[in-house]
């Protein structure tokens, strides 16, 4: 069972303590490990999911640079998904 | 036969070709290792490191062909040729996630093949051949289109031919290409390598440039574009569906195609090779941070269709709609670098294919099936002459079969390619699946996937789902048939065989080293 969430450590483990008093325990600090990298896996997923829905950015208006929209936003979304990556690796203590 | 040959273009042509020729045989001495030894052949020795690979990896997966065929297809009807993009945008966080997981088991347990690991994993001789096969079989008309690219550039600098002549030149690149492959292995193409991406950045920075300047900017190549796709939807009835932007119709084609082609991507057996050649797994992780870099220069070279609409350049077949680009908008002897650019580009695929192919069917069909006795030497040995034999092949379908039947094929191997997935992607974080349950979704899968495009008329890559206007890639669909089999068969089949790796097989060496320490000095 999950227990509900504490508001003052972010953790789950039902220990109601400050946040410093929680983040002490061995057991907390593990699921919030296990949290944050659930979040930084959303992090990595983004520029994957708005590519994979052309309905979000089958435009013309507004281009840039000459560039529909279609065109532009694929392309700065590749440096962007490159960007994210780095970030991911970066903060799994690469 | 030489007659119409542009003189200036052909000369930078066979001077760039003579250049990589010599490299190929030089690349033998590169980092020097056994060449008898098949991991030393078959993969550089698993030396290349985050430089190296990222030339490498690049040089392989955008090929000769993806040169041609993207614009190509841009240039026919439009903006679905742009699916590339969210496909390249996909593959490269799934390469992170995934593949310096494969590299560590494989490089602990000296696998050479994803389908070594395969079996090492699930110990099931039926699956190990089910991967080999399917790689096998997606790979020799991808070798085969590869030439198809390059014969496209030979005629574009003037070469005609009669009978067998026409291909006298497309034959005599293979022959050397084919020889050192078999003295240098994967040293070859990785050196080459280096020579082919600074050519097709120079030239694609160049085409960046330099055309759209002689063209008006970019708002006119668009607008010139979008005019030649408003005439031919006029021509057609409004039944063809082309444009700057997508029809309603062709968005989940689009999304499922990107989808589909990206999973794909990395069973190949020649991306496998290109990635298990990397010297660790962070050098893994850095190329899959850099290698988009290619992704921006695919979107430039995409864009090439829209620019020979500005420039004004009709073709019949639109896969000479870039090298007419070319010869048009550049002078001769830049023409003829960008054409040794795109040739030299289907070397590198084509020779990391047939080693991938090769270093297959040894390790994972003649050795378990034909003789299990065989010496580390005997492989080495037998590895180099099947990449001459996948070689062959791949020239005989150019020459003996129509053009049409190798594309066909290639779409054909992308939905095969995708039904290995569970077994190798599935199996690096969980083993429930079973051996035989692989096996049979594999079968459900290719089975599938080969009847859905089966159409009366020509091969189709999409399908109508159960008679909505959805429209989704057969590949996906074959997929989802294959895992649900295979998900049902694990519940009933558990897996009771043998696994010959190890949990902590998976993780970095240095992260183990760290945690062991830590637990030594009492800080964990």
């Amino acid at each position: 069972m999950r227990l509900r969430r504490n508001p003052l450590c972010g953790c789950h483990n039902g220990c109601f303590a400050d946040k410093v008093a929680c983040t002490q325990q061995p057991t907390c600090i593990e699921n919030l490990a296990i949290e944050n990298r659930a979040m930084k896996l959303l992090l990595l997923l983004v520029p994957c999911i708005l590519s994979i829905f052309p309905v979000l950015y089958n435009l013309i208006e507004p281009r840039f640079l000459g560039f529909p929209f279609f065109y532009w936003f694929q392309l700065v979304l590749i440096p962007v998904s490159s960007l994210t990556i780095y970030v991911f690796h970066k903060s799994m203590g690469r | 036969m030489i007659d119409h040959l542009n003189w200036p273009a052909a000369l930078v042509f066979i001077g760039f070709f003579g250049l990589v020729t010599v490299l190929g045989f030089f690349a033998a001495r590169w980092r020097v290792g056994d060449l008898n030894d098949l991991a030393e052949w078959g993969l550089g020795g698993r030396r290349f490191g985050p430089v190296i690979s990222w030339f490498l990896i690049g040089g392989d997966l955008y090929t000769a062909y993806t040169v041609v065929a993207v614009p190509a297809v841009v240039y026919a009807i439009g903006a679905y040729g742009f699916f590339t993009l969210p496909y390249t945008i996909l593959i490269y966080p799934l390469l992170y996630l995934t593949f310096p997981r494969l590299w560590n088991v494989t490089h602990r347990k000296n696998y050479l093949t994803a389908a070594d690991y395969v079996f090492g994993r699930y110990g099931h001789r039926g699956l190990e051949l089910a991967v080999a096969i399917t790689g096998l079989l997606a790979t020799m008309p991808y070798i085969a289109l590869q030439l198809v690219g390059m014969e496209k550039v030979i005629q574009a600098l003037g070469f005609e031919g009669q009978g067998w002549q026409a291909h006298l030149p497309l034959t005599i690149a293979f022959i050397i290409l084919a020889l050192y492959t078999y003295t240098s292995g994967l040293r070859a193409p990785a050196m080459i390598a280096l020579v082919k991406d600074v050519m097709i950045y120079i030239f694609v920075i160049a085409a960046v440039i330099i055309i759209p300047a002689k063209l008006g900017g970019y708002v006119a190549i668009f607008d010139a574009a979008n005019a030649v796709f408003d005439k031919k939807i006029a021509a057609s009835g409004g039944k063809l569906a082309a444009g700057l932007l997508l029809a309603p119709q062709q968005m989940m084609p689009y999304a499922t195609l990107a989808i589909g082609s990206a999973m794909a991507l990395f069973m190949y057996p020649h991306a496998m090779t290109g990635l298990l050649s990397a010297s660790s797994a962070s050098a893994i992780r850095k190329n899959a941070i850099a290698l988009p870099a290619y992704s921006v220069m695919l979107c430039f070279i995409a864009l090439m269709g829209y620019m020979a609409h500005a420039a004004g350049i009709v073709v019949a077949n639109p896969q000479d709609a870039v090298p007419q680009l070319f010869l048009k908008m550049f002078p001769a002897w830049f023409a003829g670098f960008c054409f040794a650019a795109i040739a030299i580009g289907a070397l590198v695929p084509a020779a990391v294919m047939s080693i991938g192919a090769a270093n297959t069917f040894t390790r994972n069909v003649w050795k378990p099936f034909v003789n299990p006795e065989i010496t580390p030497r005997q492989e080495a040995a037998l590895a180099k002459l099947m990449s001459l034999v996948v070689k062959v092949g791949a020239l005989a379908v150019i020459l003996f079969m129509p053009t049409k039947f190798a594309l066909d094929l290639q779409l054909l191997g992308g939905v095969w390619m995708i039904q290995i997935f569970p077994a190798v992607i599935f199996g690096l974080f969980t083993r429930w699946f079973s051996g035989w349950s692989l096996v049979i979704g594999w079968a459900t899968g290719m089975v599938l996937g080969t009847c859905l495009a089966w159409a009366p008329a020509a091969w189709t890559p999409v399908h109508k789902l159960f008679g909505t206007d959805i429209t989704v890639y057969n590949g996906l669909l074959a997929l989802a048939a294959n895992i649900l089999v295979a998900a049902l068969l694990a519940a009933v089949l558990p897996n009771t065989a043998p696994d010959e790796t190890a949990i902590s097989d998976y993780d970095d060496a240095s992260v183990k080293g760290i945690a062991a320490q830590a637990q030594i000095t009492g800080t964990a």
